[in-house]
C-alpha cells in the first residue's frame, strides 16, 4: 500500500532569541489539543531542560507530531521539528533545517528582524525551504506592525501579503497560521521502495531505553528489525523500535519517507552517532549520503575540576551522562597543580560552556571549578616548522621555541539600531575587529560586518554589546579560519607560587589589562589570611600587574572557660570543613569563587 | 539509689577543680551569650529550689569524691543575687579549697561579703567591671555605674586590709580540715576585674583612662582583658545588624589590643593568657585548670565537666533550662560525650594555645603519640614571627595571640593530617 505524503508537513520555527519561538511551540501543541498532559508550571512544553526554561533558549533540537484537522475537513500531520536558538548551535539548527520541507520565521511585533532571524533565514532558503513570515507579540502595546511588514519585504525579500500575525502569548492567529502552513508548506516527497535515506538532527538519552535517535527520512522506509548502517560513521545497528514524537514516544510500524520520528538501535556510544549522518539499511544501501555533513568541531576549551577532589569520580560521571545527550561536549582527563584532577573539555561556544557547568551544579550537585575559556591556536615552532594546535595554555611551549602562532577568526554579523554605530564600532576595535561591510537595512538600522579573532568574543563581547546597545543590537558569527597572531602566555602568581589554572593564553597587546582584571579580581575573592598575599600577573616571567591582600589582623575570640570548649571545639570541626572547600597554591587558600571571578573575563565597561 | 556512672570515676582524678553555676542575673547584658536568665523569670522561690537541688548534688559529689577540691569557682548569671547567707552555706558545704572564687557584679557586692573571707570560705573574687564609662556602661546593658565600680574599688581595698586569723577559719574551726594542710595550700586572697576594651565609642586613650582608674585606686594584681564579641542571639547582635551600633575594623581592635598588652607590660603584668594578665603569684589557678584540660565537675544548669576515664576525655553538660534542671534527677545530665582523639587533640590546641606555656611536646607525645618534629612541621606553615619554640613546648607570642583562632585552625588541619 503506498503511503500518502499529502497530509503531512514537516516545518521548523526559526528565530531570534526571546521572539517567542518555545511560546509559538507551545499554543500549537495546545490549539491541537495535545497538551492537556502537561504540568501546569512547565509553560514551554518542548524546553525539557530546566535551565532551557530559565534561559529562555532551546539548547537541544525536539521535535514533536500535532494532529491537525484543517477547514478542508482533512485531519494533517504537522511535524514541527523546534531548532536551538543560538549561534553556538548553528550546525545544529542547520541539520533541523534540512529535515523541513517549511519554515515559519518569527519576528518580534516590537522590534523587528534581528541578524540570527538573517542568518536562518539564508539557512532556510540554502534548504529551499518555503518560508512563512510570522509576526508574533501583536498583543503588545509596543507592537509596530507596519515596521514588521516593511522589514519582511525590505530586509527579508520576503511577501509581506503572506505574514501572519500572531500572539503565541493569547493564542490569538495561531488557526490562521496552521491552515497557512497547510496551504504553503509543501508536502514531503520521497519514495518507500528507494533505498533508505534518513537525516539524523539530533540524539539523546534515556535512562530505560538507551539513546534515542531523531531522524527525518526522506526516501525509503524504516522498520523494526532491521540492519541499518550510518554512512559516515561506517557503523551498523539493529533497529529495535521506531515510532513519533507526541510529547513522548509513540510506537508505529514504520517511518515512512518524508517522515520525521525516532528510532532506537542498541546504540552503546554516543560517538557513534554524528548529527547530520545518513542512516540507510545494509539491505539496501544508498548510493550516497545526504548533503550537507559536517564533523562538528569544538571551538571553546576549558578544564573542569571538582572543589573538592574526591568528586573527581562524580565529575567524571556527570560528564559521561551529559555527554550521552550531548554529542558535540568532548573531554579529555587532566591535571592541574592547583586543582588537581578534572578534565579538558571542547564546547561549541561560550553559552554551551555555561549550559554545561550549570547543569554538573544543578543536576548533579557537584561543586566545581571552570578554567579561563580558551580558543584553539595553531603555534608554529622554529625547529622543524613543526605546528602543535594548543588550547591548554599549560601546554604552551617557551615562548623562544616558538617562531609565530595562529587564532581561529570569525565572521562577525551584528545589526544594530543606527544610534549605537559608534559604540559597537569603538567595541569591535577593541576586540581587534576588522569592519569589511556596513549595509543600512533601513533608515535606522545597520548591519555591521567584522572579522575579529574569536578569543575576542569569548570575553564578554555578547554583554558588553547588549549593554552599549540597551539590549537592541544582535549578533552572530561563524569562523572562517586561521591568522597570524601575537601570542602570549599570562601566568597568574599568588605569593610567587604559580596558579596554572588561572593561566591563560591572550594576545600580547590584550596581557597587560588582562592580568590586571585578574588580579583585582582574586584579590577580591581571596579572604585575609596570615600572610600579606601578593598576586601578580606575569608574562615570560616580567611581573605586569601586581595587587595585595592585607594580613589579617586580629582574630580570636576573647573567653574560653569550662563551658566554652566544647562550642569551640565544634565550631573549629566545621571552620576545617569550610577549608576543605578552598584550594591550596602554596601557602594560599583560594576559594571556588575566585576561580568563577576571574572565569566571568572583563567588565571594563563598568 | 542513684545510677550515676561517672560519679565511681571522681576519685580516680589525678585531682578535681569544681564550678557552680548560679543563672540569675538583675538584668542581662546586650553582650551576654551565657546562660542566664534576668529577674522577670526568676523569684526568691526559684533560687531557694536551685540551691536545694544544688545542695543534694554537692552532697552525693562528696559522698563519692573524699578529697577536697582543687579549685573552686562559683560564676554567673550573677552570684551576687544570692544573700550572702544563701553564698556562705554553698561555700560551707563546698568545703575549702586552694582558690575559692566567687564572680559578682559591682552593684551586688556589699561589705558583708566580707566576712566570707574572715572565715576562709572565699579566697578571691572577680568582679566584672567592663568599664568607668557611664554611656558605654548603659550602651552595654549593664547594671552597675562609674560608682557601683569604684565602690567595688574601695571593696577591694578592705579586702588588702582584712587581717586574716587562721582562727577564724570556718574549716579549720569545725575540723574539716587540718591547719597544717590548709597552710600547705598557700591560700592567699586575691581579687580580680574584668575590663571591656575596643568598645563602640570608645577610643585608645578611654582604655588606658580604664586601666588608670584600677590601678590608682586598688593594689591591682589580676585583670582580665577583653574584646568585646558579638555573638549571634544577643541583643547586641541585632543592634549591629540593624546597624544601630558599628562593631570595630579588625584594625582597631588589633591597634587598641597591641597598646593595651604593651602597656600593662610595662606596668609590671604577666600575659599568661590571651585575655588575662598577673602580677607575681596571683593567676586565676581555677581557670588554669581549663587551659590544662585538668578535670573539674560542674553543678547547674548548662554547666559543662570534664572528667577522665583512663585516656579517654569526658565532657558532661548540664540541661540548660533551670526549671527542668530543679526538675531533673540529681546528676541527670542532659549530654555525655567521649572525646574521640582528633576531638581530644583539638580541644588541647584550643585551651593550649591561649596560654603563654603553649603546646607541650611530652603531653603531646604521651596523649597522641605527635612527636615534636610533626608539631614544628605543623607550626612550619606559621609566620615564624608568631611563635617560639623552646626545649619543651611551642608557643604563641604576643602577635601570635592576636591571631589565634586562625592558627588554632591551621595547626589542626596540619597535625590532623599526620594521621
Amino acid at each position: 500500500m503506498a503511503h500518502d505524503y499529502s497530509l503531512t508537513r514537516n516545518f521548523c520555527i526559526i528565530a531570534h532569541i526571546d521572539h517567542g519561538k518555545s511560546t509559538l511551540a507551545d499554543r500549537f501543541i495546545e490549539m491541537a489539543k495535545l497538551g492537556n498532559t502537561r504540568g501546569p508550571a512547565q509553560d514551554q512544553v518542548l524546553d525539557n531542560m530546566d535551565i532551557e526554561r530559565e534561559r529562555g533558549i532551546t539548547i537541544k533540537s525536539q521535535a514533536v507530531t500535532i494532529p491537525y484537522t484543517a477547514k478542508d475537513g482533512k485531519t494533517y500531520t504537522l511535524n514541527l521539528v523546534d531548532t536551538p536558538g543560538h549561534v553556538d548551535f548553528s550546525y545544529e539548527v542547520s541539520r533541523a533545517i534540512s529535515s523541513c520541507e517549511g519554515a515559519l520565521l518569527l519576528v518580534d511585533a516590537s522590534q523587528g528582524v534581528e541578524a540570527q532571524t538573517l542568518a536562518n533565514l539564508y539557512l532556510a532558503m540554502e534548504h529551499n525551504l518555503e518560508v512563512i513570515p510570522v509576526i508574533n507579540k501583536v498583543d503588545l502595546p509596543s507592537a509596530n506592525i507596519p515596521m514588521c511588514l516593511e522589514m519582511i519585504d525590505n530586509d527579508l525579500g520576503l511577501d509581506p501579503d503572506m505574514s501572519v500575525q500572531v500572539s503565541a502569548k493569547t493564542g490569538f492567529g495561531v488557526d490562521e497560521l496552521f491552515e497557512q502552513i497547510v496551504d504553503f508548506i509543501p508536502p514531503p516527497q520521497g519514495i518507500d521502495e528507494d533505498p533508505l535515506k534518513a537525516v539524523i538532527f539530533d540524539s539523546h538519552y534515556d535512562a530505560y531505553r538507551g539513546i534515542i535517535v531523531h531522524c527525518r527520512v526522506f526516501d525509503g522506509c524504516l522498520k523494526k528489525g532491521e540492519t541499518i548502517r550510518f554512512m559516515h560513521g561506517g557503523v551498523d545497528f539493529i533497529v529495535e523500535e521506531v515510532g513519533i514524537f507526541q510529547l513522548g514516544y509513540i510506537k508505529t510500524e514504520v517511518l515512512h519517507a518524508g517522515d520525521v520520528g525516532y528510532f532506537i538501535a542498541g546504540i552503546k556510544k554516543i560517538g557513534d552517532i554524528r548529527v547530520g549522518d545518513t542512516v540507510t539499511k545494509l539491505s539496501n544501501l544508498a548510493k550516497e549520503p545526504l548533503e550537507g555533513f559536517k564533523d562538528v568541531q569544538p571551538v571553546v576549551f576549558s578544564s573542569i575540576y571538582p572543589v573538592d577532589a574526591n568528586d573527581y569520580e562524580e565529575l567524571f560521571d556527570a560528564i559521561e551522562r551529559l555527554k550521552l545527550n550531548d554529542a558535540s561536549l568532548v573531554y579529555e582527563k587532566d591535571s592541574s597543580a592547583a586543582l588537581g584532577f578534572g578534565f579538558r573539555c571542547g564546547f561549541l561556544g561560550l553559552l554551551h560552556l555555561e549550559v554545561i557547568q550549570e547543569r554538573i551544579e544543578r543536576e548533579f550537585n557537584l561543586s566545581i571549578v571552570f578554567t579561563s575559556p580558551s580558543v584553539e591556536y595553531k603555534v608554529h615552532l622554529k625547529k622543524d616548522n613543526e605546528v602543535v594546535e594548543i588550547d591548554n595554555p599549560l601546554e604552551y611551549p617557551d615562548q623562544v621555541l616558538v617562531d609565530y602562532s595562529e587564532e581561529p577568526f570569525i565572521k562577525a554579523n551584528v545589526i544594530t539600531p543606527s544610534e549605537y554605530i559608534g559604540p559597537i564600532m569603538s567595541l569591535a576595535m577593541e576586540k581587534r575587529g576588522v569592519q569589511t561591510n556596513m549595509n543600512y537595512l533601513d533608515s535606522k538600522r545597520v548591519e555591521l560586518q567584522y572579522e575579529m579573532p574569536l578569543a575576542e568574543v569569548l570575553f564578554e563581547f555578547y554583554d558588553r554589546l547588549k549593554s552599549i546597545s540597551r539590549g537592541y543590537a544582535s549578533f552572530d558569527y561563524e569562523v572562517i579560519g586561521y591568522r597570524r597572531t601575537d601570542l602570549v602566555r599570562l601566568d597568574i602568581l599568588v605569593n610567587g607560587d604559580q596558579v596554572d589554572a588561572l593561566s591563560q593564553l591572550v594576545f600580547r597587546g590584550n596581557a597587560v589589562q588582562r592580568g590586571k582584571i585578574v588580579c583585582q579580581r582574586l584579590k577580591g575573592e581571596i579572604h585575609k589570611q596570615q600572610y600579606k598575599i601578593a598576586i601578580q600577573a606575569a608574562i615570560g616571567g616580567q611581573i605586569v600587574s601586581r595587587e595585595t591582600i592585607t594580613a589579617y589582623r586580629k582574630d580570636v575570640t576573647a573567653k574560653c572557660y569550662g563551658g566554652d570548649i566544647s562550642r569551640k571545639r565544634k565550631l573549629l570541626e566545621k571552620q576545617k570543613e569550610g577549608k576543605k572547600r578552598m584550594k591550596m597554591v602554596g601557602s594560599v587558600e583560594i576559594p571556588q569563587q575566585a576561580f568563577l571571578a576571574v572565569l566571568k573575563s572583563d567588565d571594563t565597561s563598568n | 539509689m542513684i545510677d550515676f556512672k561517672y560519679l565511681k570515676l571522681l576519685n580516680n582524678q589525678e585531682s578535681l577543680s569544681l564550678y557552680v553555676h548560679i543563672p540569675f542575673c538583675q538584668s542581662k547584658c546586650y553582650y551576654c551569650a551565657f546562660y542566664s536568665e534576668d529577674s522577670s523569670c526568676w523569684d526568691e522561690e526559684n533560687i531557694k529550689l536551685y540551691l536545694d537541688k544544688l545542695h543534694k548534688e554537692l552532697d552525693l559529689l562528696k559522698l563519692n569524691y573524699s578529697k577536697t577540691f582543687e579549685t573552686v569557682f562559683i560564676g554567673g548569671g550573677n552570684p551576687g543575687v544570692l544573700s550572702v547567707e544563701q553564698l556562705r552555706a554553698l561555700l560551707i558545704n563546698i568545703g575549702p579549697s586552694k582558690e575559692t572564687t566567687f564572680e559578682i557584679n559591682p552593684e551586688s557586692l556589699t561589705n558583708e561579703h566580707l566576712s566570707l573571707f574572715k572565715e576562709g570560705l572565699a579566697t578571691r573574687v572577680s568582679i566584672g567591671i567592663q568599664s568607668f564609662n557611664d554611656n558605654i556602661l548603659k550602651i552595654l546593658g549593664r547594671g552597675a555605674r562609674k560608682k557601683d565600680n569604684l565602690n567595688a574599688l574601695e571593696f577591694c581595698n578592705k579586702l588588702d586590709l582584712l587581717n586574716i586569723d587562721i582562727s577564724n577559719n570556718y574549716f579549720i574551726k569545725n575540723n574539716i580540715i587540718k591547719a597544717e594542710e590548709y597552710l600547705s595550700f598557700g591560700v592567699k586572697i586575691k581579687y580580680s576585674f574584668d575590663l571591656m576594651s575596643a568598645l563602640p565609642t570608645q577610643k585608645l586613650q578611654d582604655c588606658i583612662e580604664d586601666i588608670n582608674i584600677l590601678i590608682n585606686n586598688c593594689s591591682l594584681k589580676h585583670l582580665s582583658l577583653y574584646c568585646l564579641s558579638v555573638e549571634e542571639g544577643t541583643y547586641l547582635y541585632s543592634l549591629v545588624k540593624n546597624q544601630q551600633i558599628k562593631k570595630n575594623s579588625d584594625l582597631f581592635e588589633k591597634d587598641i589590643l597591641e597598646n593595651l598588652w604593651n602597656y600593662l607590660n610595662t606596668l609590671g603584668f604577666h600575659h599568661y593568657e590571651i585575655s588575662n594578665f598577673a602580677k607575681d603569684d596571683n593567676k586565676c589557678l581555677h581557670n588554669l585548670r581549663y587551659w590544662t584540660l585538668s578535670p573539674y565537675i560542674s553543678l547547674g544548669s548548662s554547666a559543662a565537666s570534664t572528667i577522665y576515664d583512663n585516656d579517654k576525655l569526658i565532657r558532661l553538660t548540664n540541661i540548660s533550662n533551670k526549671e527542668n534542671y530543679i526538675k531533673s534527677k540529681l546528676f541527670d545530665y542532659y549530654k555525655e560525650e567521649i572525646l574521640d582523639k582528633n576531638q581530644f587533640l583539638d580541644e588541647y590546641l584550643i585551651v593550649s594555645l591561649r596560654n603563654k606555656k603553649g603546646l607541650n611536646f611530652n603531653y603531646l607525645n604521651n596523649k597522641f603519640n605527635i612527636s615534636k618534629d610533626a608539631v614544628t612541621k605543623a607550626f612550619s606553615k606559621i609566620d615564624t614571627n608568631y611563635y617560639m619554640i623552646s626545649n619543651d613546648a611551642i608557643s604563641l607570642n604576643e602577635d601570635g595571640f592576636l591571631l589565634l583562632d586562625t592558627i588554632i585552625l591551621d595547626i589542626s588541619i596540619g597535625l590532623n593530617s599526620l594521621k
